[in-house]
């Protein structure tokens, strides 16, 4: 590029649109010319211009200040603008959670509606509150942790967020256990001839926010301390109502609750979940 | 006005000339090409640029045009859908401004040697035409030297560059009036600043 090249105003008609441009009141023909003259007079100020040596130096020098890893970043970029990304990495997950929190939390509900159907109404509520929250803050407990995820030092060092990857577990697991619970409240439900939707509202709040509170703990003191706690917790409701621990007087128990109503379940399951995102990434320094 | 510029640089440049914004959004990623492309779109206008600012001292001049394009270069400073130009000049601006405030500077407002402008033409004019041009240019550094720092800024950017009013104001963040006032007052001080080296030269 030569000099010239960088004088914008080569033709006069373009000066004198630039200049009544700038102007706030109109120019008169004399004065638009003697400011025309003017500025066109500074085209002959020139000024240097790079050597091919100087633009090679300059690009040696700036080079290596480029941003690093700009291949990994597009493709990390490229990757989760596809369509489907979310639903792919839940699948690595579903690879990656141990299947004996799949069978363990299977199982635990099979037993569970297969006493339901057989025991009484009564009976048969009580048990599903009183365990179907504790197999669900079971699972919720080995979610993310060493304990849990022997590859969880390789899963960290992958560009996905440690939060999106523990999200994508808790939807999994949580998902599967209230879906397994869904139909056993549906078939024990039908087996008495009951509204599934009462028993559904026993146990689903409970259930959500045990579990919420479980995986909080499990992040901050371990998957072992997390479930003696909730089973502690969750047992202290229990006692604290009925000294001898009957089923039938749990499930009044659950009835007289009054403090746990749907919103307020779901309000602390949120609050604990949000604290469990945020501190997934520091779970190695905090557990 | 932005997208007027955008639509009308798609026109008007060919397929291999990608717009600043893209090439700079490639250069936050990483990629050399558009780095290369960058430097050899702007590093003229901006060693001008910067070569007026500062009086006419062309190492002074590189050196801020090295560091400006280091700026660019810095972690999460390019904006994505930042108008690229302003915020080009804008750096650049601002390092002259801190150059010329460090206390170790001097202000030399020398004008720029004859010698100099002379190996600086482009074409091959009889040396008397050189003598005359060299003059010239020497009166119109002297004029642009003496300027306010504030004045010189805008008349450069738009004069010499091209520069829209919009984009001059984005770049030295000042109002659009203020820009328009500044240029106003600036061509009319260069006029007259001008015509006295005009009548000095004649005496």
């Amino acid at each position: 590029m030569t000099s010239d090249d960088q004088w914008p105003f080569a033709s006069h008609e373009r000066l004198l649109r630039a200049l009544s441009e700038q102007e706030e009141q109109a120019l008169s023909a004399a004065e638009a010319t003697e400011l025309a003259e003017t500025v066109a007079r500074l085209a002959a100020w020139q000024a240097p211009t790079p050597t091919p040596s100087d633009v090679r130096l300059l690009l040696e020098r700036l080079e290596p200040l480029l941003p690093t890893a700009p291949a990994q970043v597009e493709r990390v970029a490229t990757r989760r603008a596809q369509a489907g990304w979310l639903w792919l990495l839940a699948l690595r997950q579903i690879r990656l959670i141990p299947q004996t929190l799949w069978l363990g939390s299977a199982l635990g509900l099979v037993c569970l509606t297969l006493f339901g159907l057989v025991a009484p109404f009564q009976s048969s509520a009580s048990a599903l509150l009183l365990l179907a929250p504790l197999i669900a803050a079971s699972g919720a407990a080995f979610l993310h942790g060493r304990e849990a995820d022997p590859a969880l030092e390789l899963t960290l060092t992958t560009p996905t967020s440690a939060r999106l990857i523990l999200l994508a577990r808790v939807a999994l697991v949580l998902g599967f256990d209230v879906l397994l619970m869904l139909a056993g409240s549906a078939l024990v439900a039908a087996a008495h001839s009951q509204s599934a939707a009462s028993l559904l509202a026993l146990w689903l709040g409970p259930a959500l926010l045990l579990s919420s509170a479980t995986l909080c703990l499990s992040l901050l003191s371990g998957p072992v301390v997390a479930i003696a706690s909730a089973v502690a917790i969750w047992g202290a409701q229990l006692i604290a109502v009925s000294a001898g621990f009957s089923l039938a007087l749990a499930l009044s128990f659950a009835r007289s609750v009054t403090w746990l109503t749907p919103p307020l379940a779901l309000g602390l399951t949120c609050i604990f979940l949000v604290i469990a995102l945020l501190c997934a990434p520091y779970q190695r320094r905090l557990a | 006005m932005r997208r007027a510029r955008e639509v009308c640089r798609q026109v008007v440049c060919s397929s291999d000339d990608d717009l600043d914004e893209e090439l700079m959004a490639r250069v936050a990623r990483g990629d050399r090409e558009a780095l290369v492309a960058l430097v050899e779109r702007y590093n003229a206008p901006l060693l001008g640029y910067l070569y007026r600012l500062v009086g006419g001292d062309r190492a002074l001049a590189e050196d801020l045009a090295q560091e400006t394009f280091v700026r660019l270069l810095r972690p999460a400073g390019y904006q994505p859908g930042r108008a690229f130009r302003p915020w080009l000049y804008a750096i650049a601006t601002n390092l002259a401004r801190d150059h010329a405030k460090s206390a170790t500077v001097r202000r030399q407002a020398t004008p720029v040697s004859e010698d100099a402008l002379l190996a600086l033409c482009d074409r091959s004019p009889s040396p008397e035409e050189q003598a005359l041009r060299a003059e010239d240019a020497s009166r119109i550094a002297t004029a642009v030297g003496a300027l306010g720092s504030e004045y010189r800024e805008v008349i450069l950017l738009r004069f010499y560059h091209g520069l829209s009013l919009a984009e001059i104001a984005e770049a030295l963040a000042i109002p659009l009036g203020t820009v328009k006032s500044r240029l106003s007052v600036g061509v009319r001080r260069l006029r007259a600043l001008l015509g006295e080296t005009r009548e000095e030269a004649a005496r």
